[in-house]
């Protein structure tokens, strides 16, 4: 990378930066995990600086590979699948529910309980708004499948206690 | 009105995730990171030229000299040092006079193909100028077959420049090596004197943009934001009118209705900085507060941009109740 280079992919993450951070978040569900894929794309991207012409696909794009191959990794060592476990289930009404510590427990175990492709549609879709049509593009799939998963996902979110009652919370507002 | 199951989830996405910011470490992290690998790279240049044609009469030259074993740097404790070294030597003052004998290259451009990893590269470098443009042919979709870095390596005329003798050789390499790490340190510290910069910029910025409310705007909110809690003294409720009183600006409508038709007292204030009113509907008993409002006035189009509607927040206190146990929430 020289020092163009350098100050263009500077001012990208300053740019994109929180938002990335954040789409992570959503996609680990886990706060920390996320810094480390986070980092992680970052990195992927510096290399490829020079060559990449969309980074913001491009950085979606790795996140979700990221991501589904920590899957994976857990999935061989099941042990680890207690990650979720540790998370607060108190009843969110009780906090303020304007506070995003006290939303992001219930919200990250929610999406915990969808597959790592469900929540990239979701994610994408809904927190990063991207349209049917870019998702299915980043993803490699087809709008048709991001339609569909996008509804069985929301459909289960409901589900869940914990979401069902933040999303009873929200109704109030 | 209800919003869809997508909207919600939207919105708790956004507030539960809102307070995440990424630190900065990790960007400056990774840049100097690259750069110095770019500066790696860029060093390494002035070797693969040269050591190119070495290596093709250095390999021919181990297979001749028979099955001597190649020479490693030793670990602690080892018990053959003296010997390993002066055979690595010889090996080397070998290769130096091989590479000494063979022909300098005297065409412009060198093709290097490469695999790097699990992917083929194809490497073409003009050496008149230093341009180098790197092919992935197998790379894979959205990455360009062609890369392209201008002046990645350095020219024929730089690295004809270099000393040849060993003794300056070596005092050019560590210089060159100590000026790139103090070009990166450089580098480092602007940045955080740049991120200072930035930073007082922005304070600036805030400080420029915070309205400039008066001692009668701060006195007048603060009232009207105090008078509305139940839990208030009556005398600090008879001081709060005695400050609304003494507060220029103040418009006072002692026949007024509340939204919901109740009469009150209505106290109200523009306020210059805001651009809003504040309004605070009294009960006439002077007890409570039946009702709050702001109003903002509606803005005409401007510039070509359109105005705005007027927006009228109102918080009605149907309602006030005081219990000896704690209530229920319905």
């Amino acid at each position: 990378m020289d020092k163009k280079q350098a100050r263009a992919f500077e001012s990208f993450v300053a740019e994109s930066g929180d938002l990335l951070l954040r789409i992570a978040t959503l996609l680990t569900c886990d706060v920390h995990l996320a810094e480390d894929v986070y980092q992680e794309t970052l990195q992927r991207l510096a290399r490829r600086w020079a060559r990449v012409e969309n980074p913001r696909a491009f950085c979606r794009r790795v996140m979700h590979n990221i991501v589904i191959d920590q899957q994976r990794a857990r999935q061989r060592r099941p042990s680890e699948l207690e990650l979720y476990a540790g998370y607060d289930s108190r009843d969110p009404r009780a906090g303020d529910p304007l506070a995003a510590v006290e939303l992001r427990p219930s919200l990250l175990a929610a999406l915990g309980t969808l597959s790592p492709q469900q929540r990239a549609i979701v994610v994408l879709r809904y927190f990063d708004d991207r349209s049917e049509g870019e998702v299915a593009d980043l993803l490699g799939v087809s709008v048709g499948t991001v339609k569909s998963t996008a509804s069985r996902a929301v459909a289960r979110l409901r589900e869940q206690p914990g979401l069902g009652a933040l999303l009873a919370t929200s109704d109030t507002h | 009105m209800p919003a869809t199951d997508e909207d919600l989830l939207r919105d708790l996405m956004h507030r539960a995730t809102g307070d995440l910011h990424a630190r900065s470490e990790i960007t400056n992290g990774i840049v100097t990171a690259s750069r110095r690998r770019h500066r790696r790279t860029r060093a390494l240049g002035i070797s693969v030229t040269g050591a190119a044609a070495a290596a093709a009469v250095g390999a021919a030259a181990v297979a001749t000299s028979g099955s001597a074993p190649a020479a490693r740097p030793t670990q602690p404790g080892s018990t053959t040092p003296t010997i390993a070294l002066t055979a690595a030597q010889r090996t080397l003052k070998h290769l130096s006079a091989k590479a000494a004998a063979a022909s300098a290259p005297s065409d412009r451009w060198v093709k290097m193909t490469e695999l790097a990893g699990s992917q083929h590269k194809t490497t073409i470098i003009d050496t008149r100028n230093g341009d180098v443009w790197t092919y992935q042919p197998d790379a894979g979709k959205g990455v360009p077959a062609e890369l392209f870095s201008k002046a990645g390596a350095p020219t024929a005329a730089q690295l004809a420049a270099d000393p040849t003798t060993a003794s300056s050789l070596r005092t050019f390499l560590v210089r060159q090596g100590k000026q790139q790490q103090m070009q990166a340190e450089q580098e480092m510290l602007a940045q955080v004197q740049k991120q200072a910069k930035r930073l007082a910029h922005l304070k600036r910025i805030m400080a420029a943009a915070q309205p400039k409310e008066t001692s009668d705007d701060w006195a007048f909110s603060q009232a009207a934001m105090t008078l509305w809690n139940p839990a208030i003294s009556p005398a600090l409720r008879s001081a709060l009118f005695k400050v609304i009183a003494a507060t220029p600006g103040v418009v006072v409508n002692a026949h007024a209705r509340d939204s919901l038709g109740r009469p009150a007292i209505e106290i109200s204030r523009y306020d210059p900085q805001a651009k809003y009113t504040e309004a605070v509907f009294e009960a006439p008993d002077a007890t409570r507060v039946l009702e709050t409002s702001s109003l903002e006035p509606a803005t005409p189009a401007r510039d070509g941009l359109p105005g705005e509607q007027a927006y009228q927040l109102n918080d009605t206190y149907q309602s006030i109740t005081w219990s000896a146990t704690r209530p229920s929430a319905r």
